[in-house]
């Protein structure tokens, strides 16, 4: 074989599959971030891109940021605008939404409206407070960057990412949506999903004890397989960031509401005892914050969870009702409390 | 930018390589000139303000040359030194400054932020001193330039010489289209890219995990140790000697032929063979400017000194701290231990078994250096070292696998859980230690990509290459096919990114 046609070959091969990919990802667009809008949107979308595009469209309409995470989708934004003044918030809950997401919207979302002479009124920021100990998403997965636009980063940089991302997975979740299949796993079917959470949560109550006595047989302290919250390395930078969020809102008179999303008692398990609560006590030096984590028992069904982590929106509902002062149900009597410095 | 990121391969490369033989029609100057732009735009995409700095120091060091070449010998050799002396100062003040400091005033140094390819550079420039020193070359601004800041070995070597590299950029017979060369070089580049991203980058994981939480303090088994240093040797030779192997076929697609890096030092059966072969450019480097001038007509004593020298420059040379000291350091005393032992028994053909036995020998000691080589600090070296001898504190008994993997194979009764724990406790796993073994039997029983290709540049030594018969390396069908499946392999693995698929909820 000549080494002309070996190196031709080869560079054609190369080229070819750089291209592949590429053209596969415009196609697709797994991230809905270059608009092909050729196929039905990913259920794997970077949400994070796709609020800020919407509230670009729409920017003179909102006064108001929502923060949050995949939890407060189920909060009623266009409820909460009677109820608060008038105030309309732009939706920015967003998957696995940590401070790190919400710091840079709000700078943002600032300078925005003060080259448009507007001003932000509001922030509604819900805080799942189990996460805490967890290092953010942010700019970790395909689907979690951030749009250049709040980073800084060059947008050829941002699309250069997407365009040349080798994501079968995505790929593959893509096609099937626009084909129309659904697989068991994949099916957004809630009724589906109570079924196999409640069955979740069994397993996990069950599970506690049986894990407590494999530690007490093995001679280990029986927090071994609790998950830190405050004591994680992690706490510290979070708290940094809300404070920082915190003295935007205060030094340009921003109201500012914060509320923690309610906890799964399956999920609060994970934790040593009292150990939300000290996170919440610290949080709460820094900003009063509506504790939503403790639900009572009525809110504890499975019928009011969407999985372990995820309630639905009446409790979302419920959390609204409370904070606003108005009445609650009976069942919720209890639900939420405001922590003070 | 680097050689394994997709903006690098498709699209840096193809414009430096069309830009260089377009501007080589117009003439061989043009071609050097814009060669030189393109590996400062590499340079710059690291960090645009830092290019001031390779820009400044190439130009000084020209400067120097020039005067050192039309100075007397004596005033040559004054300005020799104190442009050896100029470039360790500015090599010192990035690198070593804080590490110095922390020797005086007791603090804990930090990890310093070293100007991108600043020891190459510094090592390469004076190298080129010394030479002209020596042998009062006729000089070139442009072709220095070149030499210099020539991207395929500008970040990671190979630590190329003027005496090789700068008389290829003068031949104007290199700057037209070598297919041969292009082959070649295209083939050479693809084996680096798997090296590093198939066989280095997977190990990452497994090394952080057994080193980290070494570096805790949390408990280790001796083989969850063990295995983490081997591995971690695994880890660092394919992907140091997958980098010098990228950098070799880049510089053929330029027609320039890099001299050898890395000559399968894993198969080596002595502390002495090792050196030879591991990170060649390097270690000559240091023999001609440290070991040479200090030990060459003198007694035992000053040798061994001049070695344990050379060593501990050489560790230092690889990063600012005691970590990297204590590395050349072991390095150097088995060297030594090596040396006495060829003194005593003479370097007579060896049985089969005595080279078996060497070889695990060297792996061994050298597995062990690798040790302070992979630590953050001495504290983490240590704890690796004690659990290594068997006192890294007891396994968790009820502690979840480390990898899935593992939790696989015991829910399929592949193997039992007791064994992985207390085995690998809770900071190495069976994939892992799979991993390495693949790694490892691939180090040594496969061909290196030099010995396949049979590029001998820069090879003085080249008795470590064994008879490849038909894994030779020639153009053809079979050969553009397993190269070409490879580069999918690897670009489908550098190309691959962190995917959460969030199914809503």
């Amino acid at each position: 074989m000549h080494p002309r046609s070996y190196a031709l070959t080869l560079a054609a091969v190369g080229a070819g599959t750089f291209l592949a990919v590429v053209g596969t990802n415009l196609i697709l667009d797994p991230e809905a971030v270059f608009g092909t809008d050729l196929f039905v949107r990913s259920p794997n979308f970077n949400d994070r891109y796709r609020h800020l595009v919407l509230y670009q469209t729409e920017a003179d309409r909102f006064d108001g940021l929502l923060f949050g995470s995949s939890r407060a989708k189920v909060i009623p934004t266009a409820e909460l605008s009677p109820r608060m003044g008038g105030v309309q918030f732009a939706d920015f809950a967003v998957n696995a939404g940590a401070l790190a997401d919400h710091l840079p919207v709000l700078e943002y979302v600032l300078k925005h409206k003060a080259a448009r002479r507007e001003a932000l009124r509001a922030v509604f920021l819900i805080l799942d407070i189990d996460t805490l100990g967890h290092p953010p998403w942010t700019n970790r997965f395909i689907q979690t960057l951030l749009p250049p636009a709040l980073t800084g980063e060059s947008a050829t940089r941002f699309w250069w990412r997407n365009a040349t991302a080798i994501q079968v997975k995505a790929w593959k979740s893509s096609i099937k949506a626009a084909l129309g299949w659904t697989l068991p796993d994949e099916a957004p079917d809630l009724t589906r999903a109570s079924r196999s959470i409640a069955t979740e949560l069994v397993a996990m109550v069950s599970a506690a004890p049986a894990r407590a006595q494999v530690q007490a047989a093995a001679g280990l302290p029986a927090t071994a397989e609790f998950e830190p919250i405050v004591d994680s390395a992690y706490f510290i930078p979070h708290l940094e960031l809300l404070r920082r969020l915190v003295t935007i809102c205060r030094e340009r008179g921003i109201a500012l509401l914060v509320a923690t999303t309610p906890i799964h008692p399956a999920r609060a398990a994970r934790f040593a005892p009292g150990e939300i609560g000290r996170a919440i006590a610290r949080v709460s030096r820094i900003v009063p914050v509506w504790d939503f984590t403790d639900p009572p028992g009525q809110l504890q069904r499975p019928d009011q969870w969407r999985d372990i982590a995820h309630f639905t929106p009446q409790v979302g509902q419920m959390m609204v009702q409370r904070m606003l002062g108005e009445p609650m149900p009976a069942e919720a009597e209890d639900f939420g409390r405001l922590r003070q410095p | 930018m680097l050689f394994n990121s997709p903006e690098f391969i498709f699209l840096f490369l193809p414009a430096a390589v069309l830009l260089h033989f377009m501007l080589a029609r117009r003439s061989v100057e043009a071609a050097i000139v814009g060669t030189t732009t393109t590996s400062l735009v590499f340079y710059a995409w690291w960090n645009p303000p830092f290019v001031a700095l390779p820009v400044a120091s190439i130009l000084a060091n020209f400067w120097l040359a020039r005067r050192m070449v039309a100075a007397e010998p004596a005033v040559s050799r004054r300005l020799m030194v104190a442009g050896i002396m100029a470039n360790l100062l500015v090599l010192c003040h990035y690198k070593y400054a804080d590490f110095l400091l922390s020797i005086v005033d007791g603090h804990k140094a930090v990890p310093p932020n070293v100007p991108l390819a600043l020891s190459f550079t510094t090592f390469v420039q004076i190298a080129f001193l010394v030479h002209v020193h020596q042998r009062r070359p006729s000089l070139d601004f442009k072709r220095y330039a070149l030499f210099v800041a020539f991207f395929p070995h500008l970040i990671a070597g190979p630590i190329v010489r003027w005496s090789s590299l700068g008389r290829q950029i003068a031949d104007k017979g290199r700057y037209r289209v070598d297919w041969d060369n292009i082959a070649l070089g295209l083939t050479i580049f693809t084996f680096g890219l798997a090296k590093k991203v198939l066989l280095a980058d997977p190990l990452s994981p497994h090394v952080a995990g057994v080193f980290d939480a070494a570096a805790r303090g949390d408990p280790v088994t001796a083989c969850a140790a063990w295995l983490g240093a081997f591995a971690f040797i695994a880890q660092i030779y394919f992907d140091f000697s997958g980098y010098s192997d990228m950098a070799v076929g880049l510089g053929l697609l330029f027609n320039f032929r890099l001299p050898v890096n890395f000559a399968a030092p894993l198969r080596a059966t002595s502390m002495v063979d090792l050196w030879r072969r591991w990170h060649v450019t390097l270690s000559r480097l240091a023999r001609d400017l440290i070991y040479v001038p200090i030990a060459l007509g003198h007694g035992t004593l000053r040798r061994s000194f001049g070695l344990m020298l050379t060593m501990v420059v050489i560790g230092v040379w690889h990063g600012a701290g005691w970590t990297f000291v204590m590395w050349g350091a072991l390095n150097g005393l088995l060297l030594l231990i090596n040396q006495a032992w060829l003194a005593v028994w003479g370097a007579g053909r060896r049985s089969p078994a005595g080279r078996l036995m060497g070889w695990a020998l060297t792996f061994t000691a050298f597995s062990v250096g690798g040790v302070f080589f992979r630590a953050i600090d001495i504290d983490a070296a240590w704890h690796m070292l004690t659990a290594m001898s068997g006192f890294g504190g007891p396994a968790g008994a009820a502690a979840p696998f480390v990898t899935d993997w593992d939790g696989w194979l015991v829910r399929h009764d592949y193997i039992s859980g007791d064994f992985v724990r207390a085995w690998f406790g809770t900071t190495w796993s069976m994939i892992g230690t799979l991993w390495t073994c693949v790694a490892l039997a691939i180090a040594w029983l496969v061909p290196d990509t030099m010995e396949i290709v049979d590029y001998r540049e820069g090879d003085a030594q080249s008795d470590w290459r064994r008879q490849v018969g038909p894994l030779a390396w020639r153009p053809t069908p079979a050969t553009l096919a397993l190269t070409t499946a490879m580069f999918i392999a690897a670009f489908a693995s550098l190309g691959q990114v962190s995917e959460f698929l969030y199914y809503q909820f």
